[in-house]
Order: C-alpha cells, then structure tokens, then sequence
C-alpha cells in the first residue's frame, strides 16, 4: 500500500476535477455533489489509514523495493526513525547550481533538480490522519450546513481541492513540494473566503467576502516572498531541498552549523512565511477576516488544518531549527506574543466567529511557542488537541449560525441551551477542553507547552508567564461566549425565536464525534510530570512515537559557557541555561549530546512539588477565567454592560483590534495606492512624455529644416554664400 | 534527425505554409468572410501541426542546430538562406504556430470588415515570426524581422481602436529606430568577421564564434549597445516600454495576442542568440545595469500595473514585468537562470496571450475596456470566470502551472550569481534575487484586484446583466492554453528536455569559456580559478568583510555568514 501513497492527495484531485467539471457543466444534481465530494474525500482517510498500517508493520519489503528502484524508492537507514520516500514523477530539472561553500566544503558544481517526492513518517502520518479524518468528518457536516445553498458544487470542489493541498504539504518529500501546497492551500482558503463573492462581509468597515479573501492572500504572499528566500538560501548552502537530506547535512557537521547566522537568517526566513501560513504577528491580519467563508470552511481551514502548516513546517525542519538557537528564540517570541495579543482581542468581539478565529491565533501562537522553545512534540499535540475542540467549536458556531438566521452576533442568541442541547454539549465540553481543564485535551497539550516553555533550555519564566496570562484570557472569553450564547435571556427576534430547534443528525452527530475527540486524545500524550505526579510511568505515547522524528541530532562539542550566553539559548535573564545544558546533556538525554555538547533538548526537571503547583495553578487559571465570565456575563443582567461606560476606551482599543488593521491601512495599503498612482504618472508624464517629446523634437527640426528647403536655387546660393563668408571669417580671424 | 524528416526541407515548409494559405485566402471570394476566416484558421492549423513534426524527431543530445537548410543567396556578400532550430527556438516556432491559429480562431466574430486583408496580413505575419525564429544568416533574419513589421502596423491602424493610427505609428516608428540601430550593430559585426575571422559573413554559426573575441574589440561596447536598445525595445524592457500599452490598448485582440505571445519574444530570443553569446564579456561587464533596468521593470511593470483603470492597459503593464524576470534570469548567464528565463518566455507566452484573448472575450461583448465598467461577472459568466481564475493564477505564479516553474527556475539561476561583475555599488549580488522575488508579492496584487474588480460582487452595471458566456469557439481557444499551463507546471521535464542541450551550449561553451579567459568574476564553480575571484577560497578560512545581505554579519567562529564568498 506504501507505495501508492501518491494517491492520498490524489484521490481528493480527482473528486475536485469530478465535483467542479460536472457540477459547471450542470450535470450533477446536489445530492451526487456532495456524495463525491465526501466519497473522495473518505477515499483518501482510508487509503492514508491503509498507508498507515503497512507503515507501522515495518518497512522491510519496501527496503528490498529501494534497493531496486533507487530512484523511486527511499528508506531510512535503519536506526534512523523510519522514513519512506516515493517519487512517482520528475519535476524541475533545474539544472547545475554552483554552492558558495558556506558548508565548509568549498564552492563547487552541484547537479540540482525538484522531484514529485512524497514521504511518510510518523509526523507526516499523524498530520494525515488529522487532516483526512477531520476533513472528512467536516464534509460530512457540509451537506448539512449547506443545504438548500445554491452553487454547491463550487463549495464541495474547492473543499476536495483544499484536501488535496493540504495533504500534498504534509506528504511532501522536499520544499518545493511542500510549497506546492503551502501556496495551494492559501488558493483554496482564498477561493473560499470569497465564496459568497457577492456579499458585504462586515458592516462596521464594509469589508466584502472577496476582499477579504484577496487579503488573505496577499498577506499569505508576503510570507511566502521571506519563505522563498529561505528556500533558495538553503539551496545556495546545501544544494537541496530534500528534508532528509537538508537533515542529514546539518546533522552531520553540527559543530559548523550551530548557532551560524546562515542558518538562523534562513530559519527567521521559514519562518516568516509561516506567520503568513499560521497567522502569527505580523501577518495575522486575514485570519479574523478569513471567517466570511462559510463555517465550516472556517473549522477545516482555518481552525483544524490549514493554520497549522507553519507548525508543521517548523516542526519537519526541526534539524534545522535546533541548530539555530536565535531562530527558535525568536519563533518562541513571536508565538507567545501573538497568543497573548490575539486572546485581548479575542475578549472583546461580538461575532462568535472572531472570537473562536482569535483564539484560533492565540491557540496557534501556543504552538509556535512551544516549537520555538524545542517542544516540537508538545506543539504538534497541541495542533491535535486543537484540530478536534477547535473544529467542534467552529461546527457548533455554524450549527447556531444556521439557525439564528444566519447572524454571527452573539448579542442576538442568548438562551439557546433550551433548544440545542446537543449542540451546547459539545460546545461547553469543547470549551471545558480549550481552558484547559484535567482531563481534557486542551489541559494535556497546553500544558504540557507551558511546562516545557517554564523548564526548558530555551524557554523561559518570562514567556511561560505570558503564555499562562494568554491561559486565564482564553478560559475567560470562551466562556464568556458560552454564557452569551447558551445561557441567559434569548435576545433573537421573534421570527428567528419561533423557529429554533436543533439542527439536523448529519451536523450534530459530527459534533458528537468531534467532542468525543477534543474530551479524550489528550490521553494520547500525558505529560510527563502529570504521569508521575499520580503515580504512573512516563505514559506518553504520543511523545514516544513523535519523538524520534523532531529530535535534536548531532554533537556540538565545546564549551557550554562560551555559547551559551552568546548564542542566547534563553532570553538574557535565562543565560544560566546553557551551563545546567551542558551539566545535565549527559544524565538526562545521553543520546542527544555527550558532556559538555550544548545541541540538548533536555529540560530542568522540577521537583513533585513544583510539578504538583504546577497542575494546581492550571486549575487556578481555568478557574479565574470562568469565573470572571460568569461574574460578568453569568447572571440575568451582565455586569460587562454595567462596566463598559467606565471602560470604555479599553474596550474599543480591544473592540477594533489594537488598530492594526488601521495602521497597516495607512502604513502599508494606502502608500501603496499613492506609489502605485504616481509611478502611473510618471509612466505616462515623464517616460512615455520623453517619447513623445524626442517624436515632437523631429518634426520640430523637420519644420525648422523645412524653412530651408524652399526648392529656389538663389535661396541656397545665398545660404552657400552666408556659409563661405562664415568661414573665410573665422579662417581669417 | 529521424528518418522520415530526412531530406525533407522542414523549416521552409513550416515558414512558408503560412503564404501558401495566405494564396489560397486570397482566392476566395470577399462576399464570403466566413469561408476566409475558416480557411485561414484551418490552414494556420496545419502550420500547427507540421511545425510539431520536427519536435518528433528531436535529438536531444544536439545542442547545435537541427534541420538546418543552406542555400547560397547573394554570394558576394557571403548572404545566405541558411535556416536551422536549436531547442529554444523550435518551442518558440511551436507558440508561434500555436498562438496564430488561436488568434485566427478567436477572430471569427471580432473582425468582420475586410476580412481578408485581416487574415492575409495575419498569415504574412506568421511567416515573419517564424522566420526570424528559424533564420540562421543575420541577412535573412533582419529581412524578416522587418517583413513583421509591416502586417503587425496595418492589423493595429485598420482593425484597431479609436487611437489606432497614434498607436500603430508609434508602434512602427520606435520599433523601427530600435531596427535601424541593430542593422548597424549587424553591419558591424559582418565587417569585424571580416577582420578577425577571414571572411565577413551574416551566418550567426559563424558568428558565434566572435564570442570570445569580442572582449579585445574596441568597438564591442557600442555594437552591443546598438543591439541592445534595438531588441530592449522590443522585449520591451524599462524604460523603453511605452510603445506597448498604446499598441495592446488598440490592437484588436488577436494583434494583443500576437504582440504578448510572440513578438516581444522576438526581443529576449534576439538577446539569447545573438548579444549573449556574440558579447558575453561585453554582457557581463554590464551586468549590474542590465539587471538593474530588468529588476525596475519588474517592480515598475507592477507597480504601474495595480494603477491602471484599463483591463488592457494593466495586463500590458504585467507583460513589462514579466519579462522584467525573464531578462533577468537571461542575464544571471548560468544554466538554471538561462533555462529558466527561456521556458519563462514560453510561459509568458501563454499566460499573457491567455489574458489578452480574456479581455477580447468580454471586449467583445461590452466594447469597453475599463475595469468599472465590469464587477460580478462571476454570476454572469461562469465558466469565463474559470477560465479566467486559471489564467490569472498561472501569471501570478501559483505552482501547479507555468508560471511558477519559470520563475523558481529563474530565482533559482538569480541566487547563484555571486561575481564582482554582478555587485551593484558594492551591495550582494544576492540583492537581485531578492528583488526579482518581489515580483511574487506585487504580481498577485494587481492580479487579484484586477480579478474582484471585475468579477466579484453584485453586478453593478445593469448593461452586464445578460452577457452571454463563452461561446464553444471561445472556449477552444483557451483550452490548449490552459492544458499547456497545466502541463508545464506540473511535468515541465517534456520542455526542459528541448532546452538542456542548447543552453548548455550557450552558457558552457561559449560564456564562460569567453569570462574565463577574460578574467571575469562571476562566481564560477571550484577549479575554474578565476584571478580575481573567490572561487578558490579555502573552506577554512574565515569569512572576511561580507558585503551586506539580510543574514550578512560574520560569525566569529567562522561559521558560515550568509554572503561568505
């Protein structure tokens, strides 16, 4: 089965060509749209499940068939994590590339070219069954919510084709494949951001569907022009774009490569274009706006799968980021920073939807987080967790959208617990796992990112601090949207009131499922400290099987303390870190770094007691969240109305975003039109003007010469006569 | 050379097919302009097809010239009718016949009055371009060259806009000064092959051969100055452009087509086989201002782009851009860049002619080409929209179509060159790269608004309400551009193949060699040695005073800093 793992992405290609050529062509009727879009779609869940399986049963066959097909076939060397590649088709035959020898190994001619490679592993496996499982189960819940829409087919094609991207990204064997989907992902998300083409999105600003989805793209180009740079800055070092290539090279002179500029401008690079992909600061911008999409584009896209490509790029080119400590660092701040800035947000909206997409930027930014102080494992978990309560969130918002009348204003529900218990079941249980309540998923992974970010190497107090404020404002604003939207008073208007019910089995048995998920993964990956602190053995499966893939490799020998500091392993108040690295690189984690090496992903373990203040302050945070949501917005009349007049300019500064989108209006946008316009001018004025100007210049000295040419020969005897007077003059002179 | 073209003389063919039909066109009756149209449609189909023939029979190990026709002329000026395609030009002569008959076809129901002017000027035409593609004496090349000239300046003054006759002569005279100054460029090189090669000849085998010469010749600065000006007008690069949104606005759209598709190829082919190989010192001592025009065009092009108003006007402007790139991976005169800029010129071929043909489409029905006038055309037309969303995509460069394979090539190539010849008052080469990556960001975003401008949204103009969508006939002239856009971004390796050999044989046997030996610094692979250069710096040894780059400081450890060269 490893072998046609190409057809995973392709089988969705197909229900795409199927579902869009048909339905144009107007031959489809809507049940068979959505029939094959979720066939095409439950086709490549099963084929990657298959995929899966023969993977996980040992790759000794597929070796034998590498040994064979060196072209086609790779297997990793054995002790290496399992890895197989496939390339059924050539692409770019770039051509000879000349290295500059940044590598050490001098300048030199290198053959280079781009293959179709895909790849499977357990990173790429476990992204596979999210993106595939959940995907489909939100097809599934589109028949639903779409019903009665008019141009389905055009939803359904672009849902299958954003399958297909998606899983081209993760199964992508090198960069530029990766890139195929990184950029056809943002194709899709842009083409569905703007599928109600015709509609004003929102009000306040008169932002339109379609701007909206341009933004989104645009901000995603600009991310993508700093990847790019990353992508052919590698290709100038190592002359490849393959991952376990890339990998092996720096792995295999990690003394040369850590903590190099090289490598750390190509990681800020990567990285750039991953805050376009994953909406982190600067680029987060479009995620809020992304959601005039239809819901449940907002789940798969913009919740569960898309946003999460920038954690899943960080995380595959882990070799890459352990060796530039400054890189990290900076991937750690920024994530922190957006989680931190984008839950204020987040406390302020009225539109259910900008609220869960700005706890999608703060969720995402606790992924970056923990990617960028080494918990690669812990992020990846955390993008799980977060695909199956985000999703169910985002599905629950859609299954009271659709029936509030299609209004996203949560001042218009209120009440509604009476009429959808199952949709506020699931929404509450959801939420319960987002603010990071024991047992749930979101407790597992979110703290497990806070833990690794307090004790790690490279993390620190001050973001751990941070991240855990971000905590208390998420438990916060989602229950404030759960008091606002399942409790209380229901303010809708009558028309909408009289018809409330639940909404139908196709969307609230996709909840269900989903709730079941976001209530129980977490238990795939137990934290460490949690495992001990009731008395069991380190539990982590996920841990176990991920590790391998993301794990810091090569031996930095050399003095902890001369690079420590230097290379800012910790922020500046941390420095102490790198000298307990290299005192503890042997005792904890023997494989990664002898004594005295500094390339550890190892951590300070704390004492029980530490461990045990720990879990007790997650519970402390999930509780000051809740209950200052319930004190604000639990009782008859909220207490936030009574507030707001005394904190007004507090809550318009959080109302409108902090003003970013302003400031980059008059920053970036209007700049650009003025430059634009006056370039234009200049074009016409003074380029095309020159043109004109040397054409009028001719026939100028044409009419002038003209005067001249009068065809009377005593006129010329005379210009003859004046011309030798002149002459003789100066001859004479 | 497969058997059964052997002995066969397939260019003329090829080239002259287009006159053959352009008699029997002729012959028809003028009462009868559907017939006319048909037959030359038909009969540009047939160029098609036989000028695929020599595509069959390819050999792919040749990096000279194949099918090559030698017929003395005018021997006592050593003039030839020499013909021949390497790799590079027989994919060009393939667009050529492909866009011909594509613009035949989109015809049908644009053109209606003097029919048969219209289709026999249009078949002259081809014969024009694909004789400047197959011609191999500089004689015959700049004969056809001037023969285009003529067909192209009626189709814009008689079939075109209100400003038609402003536009063709503008079109005439600039081309025709760009001309005139490369004939000399052209006659001054057939008297300095009399000088160092033994006899003046026009055949440009020959006068490849004037590569490594030409560094000692005094006079290599302005013959190549005069070629330049005459094919940058062409291509046309900044800031000799203005010709070129004035004739797109007023050509009807077949001429649009034409004029993107193929004769703007005719200035970077002019490049590919005649200055960079005949003056590659001479192209390499000015490479920071070449490349500096390539990369203002580039950010220009597009910037001027995002402000116009007229859908016509912003896809001209698109075209300086992207051929901003497409010279600029020209000029990076290393393989990747080289290939790169070829198939980008192939590409640009299709996407541009594709957005051209868009316009007409909706042209056609509205007789206006000002974005306000449209929104919401989405709703209306469909399946227009599709096809149009592709086509936008494959010029904004998304993967999976053309445009995307060229300019990753194209970065690919940009990145690698690294020389002194290359540095821009001291800054990184790597600069370039970085700008012409700009073009990823600024391409999309005249692209995209163009696009919601005109078909997102309600329908705001109610004279919009109605318009039919694509007509079959219309869809058939997008379909081969859209299956090739697909094609060559997903399995460019078939196009690929044709150009290995030949820009191999440029960029290995006749530029570097001729740097070499001029001791110029363009970072040249370890071994070559190079007096000057860095090539042969040892890999221990410090980095030392990098010129600035965005990850430009040196490690003390001497770890590798990214501008280490």
């Amino acid at each position: 089965m490893l072998t046609y793992l190409w057809l995973i992405p392709l089988a969705p290609l197909a229900g795409f060509l199927l579902v869009g050529g048909l339905g144009m062509a107007g031959r489809l009727r809507e049940p068979w749209v959505q029939r094959l879009a979720v066939a095409a779609s439950a086709a490549s869940f099963v084929l990657a499940v298959a995929a899966i399986v023969d993977f996980a049963g040992g790759l000794d066959d597929e070796r034998a068939l590498a040994a064979a097909q060196p072209d086609r076939y790779e297997v990793s060397a054995a002790g290496e994590p399992a890895r197989f590649e496939i390339t059924p088709l050539r692409w770019m035959p770039i051509g000879d590339v000349t290295l500059r020898g940044w590598d050490g190994q001098g300048v030199r001619r290198a053959a280079f070219g781009v293959n179709w490679t895909f790849a499977l592993d357990t990173l790429t496996a476990v992204m596979l069954l999210v993106v595939t499982g959940i995907g489909t189960l939100i097809h599934i819940y589109s028949i639903g919510y779409m019903a009665g829409e008019q141009g389905q087919h055009r939803f359904f094609a672009y849902l299958n084709l954003f399958m297909a991207m998606m899983l081209t990204l993760v199964l992508a064997g090198n960069l530029a494949v990766l890139f195929v989907g990184w950029e056809g992902v943002g194709l899709c998300s842009y083409l569905l951001i703007g599928y109600y083409y015709r509609q004003v999105f929102d009000k306040e600003s008169g932002l339109t569907c379609a701007d909206a989805g341009r933004k989104a793209f645009i901000t995603n180009r600009i991310g993508d022009f700093g990847f790019l740079l990353g992508m052919l800055l590698l290709l100038l070092s190592f002359g490849t774009w393959d991952f376990s290539e890339l990998a092996a090279a720096i792995n295999g002179s990690s003394a040369y490569w850590y903590g190099s500029v090289l490598l750390t401008g190509i990681g800020v690079l990567l990285f750039f274009g991953a805050t376009g992909k994953s909406a982190q600061v600067p680029l987060y911008v479009w995620l809020p706006d992304a959601m005039a999409g239809p819901t449940p584009v907002s789940a798969l896209i913009h919740a569960a799968t898309m946003v999460t490509a920038g954690v899943y790029m960080l995380a595959r080119m882990s070799a890459l980021y352990w060796h530039s400590p400054g890189a990290m660092f900076v991937v750690a701040v920024v994530g922190c920073l957006t989680a931190v800035l984008a839950a204020t947000m987040g406390m302020a909206q009225y539109d259910i939807k900008k609220v869960l997409a700005y706890s999608t930027v703060s969720q995402l930014g606790y992924m970056m987080l923990g990617a960028g102080v080494g918990a690669f494992v812990a992020a990846i978990f955390h993008l799980v967790t977060h695909a199956f309560f985000k999703a169910c969130l985002f599905l629950g918002s859609g299954s009271v959208i659709a029936r509030c009348g299609h209004t996203n204003d949560m001042r218009l529900y209120g009440g509604l617990k009476r009429w959808m218990p199952t949709t506020y079941w699931t929404f509450l249980v959801s939420t319960l796992a987002i603010a990071g309540l024991f047992p749930l998923s979101g407790f597992m992974s979110k703290d497990e990112i806070l833990a690794r970010t307090l004790f790690s190497f490279r993390g620190s107090a001050v973001l751990w601090l941070f991240g855990t404020l971000a905590a208390v404002m998420t438990s916060f604003y989602m229950f404030r949207a759960v008091y606002m939207t399942f409790h209380g008073e229901n303010r809708s208007p009558d028309h909408v009131r009289e018809h409330l019910r639940e909404s139908p089995p196709v969307m609230t048995g996709v909840l269900v499922v989903l709730a079941i998920g976001a209530a129980g993964v977490g238990l795939l990956g137990v934290p460490e400290g949690v495992s001990r602190l009731v008395g069991l053995g380190n539990v982590n499966w996920f841990e176990h099987v991920l590790h391998p893939v993301v794990a810091a490799r090569g031996v930095v020998a050399g003095s902890a303390e001369a690079h420590g500091g230097e290379h800012g392993a910790a922020p500046a108040g941390e420095a102490g870190h790198g000298e307990h690295a290299a005192a503890q690189a042997g005792a904890s984690h023997g494989e990664a770094a002898p004594p005295g090496g500094y390339l550890v992903e190892g951590m300070h373990h704390p004492s029980v007691a530490a461990e045990a203040g720990l879990f007790v302050l997650a519970f402390v945070v999930f509780l000051t969240g809740f209950l200052l949501a319930r004190w604000a917005y639990g009782g008859p009349e909220p207490r936030a109305e009574a507030l707001a007049p005394r904190l007004a300019y507090l809550r318009r500064l959080l109302h409108r975003k902090w003003f970013v989108d302003e400031l980059y209006d008059r920053l970036v946008i209007r700049p650009y039109y003025a430059v634009a316009d006056f370039f234009a001018a200049v074009d016409q004025r003074i380029v095309d003007g020159a043109v004109n100007l040397s054409a009028a210049t001719a026939e100028l000295s044409g009419q002038v010469l003209k005067l001249f040419g009068t065809g009377i020969v005593r006129h010329y005897a005379l210009w003859f006569m004046a011309g030798a007077v002149l002459i003789a003059w100066m001859m004479m002179r | 050379m497969d058997q059964a073209l052997a002995g066969v003389p397939v260019l003329s063919l090829i080239t002259f097919l287009p006159l053959a039909v352009a008699v029997v066109v002729m012959l028809v009756p003028r009462e009868r302009p559907r017939l006319i149209h048909q037959v030359a449609t038909w009969g540009s189909l047939l160029t098609f097809v036989v000028s695929v023939l020599p595509l069959l029979a390819w050999d792919f190990t040749d990096g000279g010239f194949q099918f090559v026709e030698t017929h003395a002329w005018i021997p006592s000026l050593g003039v030839q009718y020499k013909l021949g395609v390497d790799g590079v030009s027989m994919l060009l002569v393939v667009l050529t016949t492909l866009l011909t008959f594509i613009s035949l076809l989109s015809s049908w129901s644009a053109i209606e009055s003097r029919v048969k002017e219209y289709c026999v000027y249009f078949l002259l035409l081809e014969v024009g371009m694909l004789g400047v593609f197959v011609a191999l004496d500089l004689f015959l090349f700049y004969v056809f060259w001037e023969v285009m000239l003529v067909p192209m300046y009626f189709i814009i003054g008689i079939w075109g806009g209100p400003r038609r006759i402003y536009a063709a002569v503008k079109f005439f005279l600039y081309t025709l000064a760009g001309s005139v100054l490369m004939l000399i460029g052209i006659i001054a090189l057939y008297f300095y092959s009399g000088q160092v090669l033994g006899e003046r000849t026009f055949d440009i085998v020959r006068l490849h051969e004037l590569g490594a010469l030409t560094a000692d010749w005094s006079w290599a600065f302005w013959v190549f100055m005069a070629l330049f000006v005459g094919f940058a007008i062409k291509v046309p690069m900044f800031p000799f452009h203005t010709w070129l949104p004035d004739a797109h606005v007023e050509a009807p759209t077949a001429g649009s087509v034409i004029l993107a598709g193929v004769l703007l190829k005719m200035g970077t082919y002019g490049f590919f086989r005649l200055s960079v190989p005949i003056f590659p010192v001479e192209t390499a001592r000015n490479l920071p201002w070449l490349l500096g025009l390539c990369m203002v065009g580039v950010i220009y092009g597009a910037l001027v782009a995002f402000a116009q108003q007229d859908w016509k006007k912003l896809v001209a402007y698109s075209s300086v851009s992207h051929l901003g790139i497409t010279m600029a991976g020209l000029f990076a005169l290393n393989i990747a860049g080289v290939k790169g800029s070829v198939l980008q010129m192939i590409n640009h071929g299709i996407s541009s002619g594709a957005l051209f043909l868009i316009v007409g489409i909706v042209y056609e029905r509205r007789h206006t080409r000002l974005i306000s006038e449209y929104g919401g055309l989405a709703r209306v037309m469909p399946v227009f929209a599709v096809f149009f969303m592709v086509m936008m995509l494959s010029s904004a460069g998304l993967p999976l179509l053309n445009g995307f394979v060229g300019e990753l090539t194209i970065l690919a190539g940009l990145s690698q060159v690294g020389g002194a010849v290359y540095s821009f008052f001291g800054a990184s080469p790597l600069w370039w790269t970085v700008l012409g990556a700009t073009g990823v960001v600024l391409g999309a975003a005249y692209l995209l608004l163009l696009y919601q401008r005109t078909m997102f949204g309600e329908v705001t103009n109610r004279k919009n309400e109605n318009l039919p969508d694509m007509s079959w006939r219309e869809r058939w002239t997008l379909i081969p551009l859209v299956a090739l856009a697909v094609w060559i971004g997903v399995y460019p390796w078939t196009f690929f193949a044709y150009l290995e050999a030949p820009v191999r044989r440029l960029v290995d046997e006749q530029v570097v060699p001729a740097l070499e030996q001029a001791e110029l610094d363009v970072l040249l692979p370890e071994g070559t040695d190079v007096a000057t250069g860095s090539a042969a710096r040892l890999p221990d040894e410090p980095a030392e005073a990098p010129a600035a780059s965005h990850a430009g400081r040196t490690d003390a450890g001497g770890r590798p800093a990214a501008d280490a060269h």
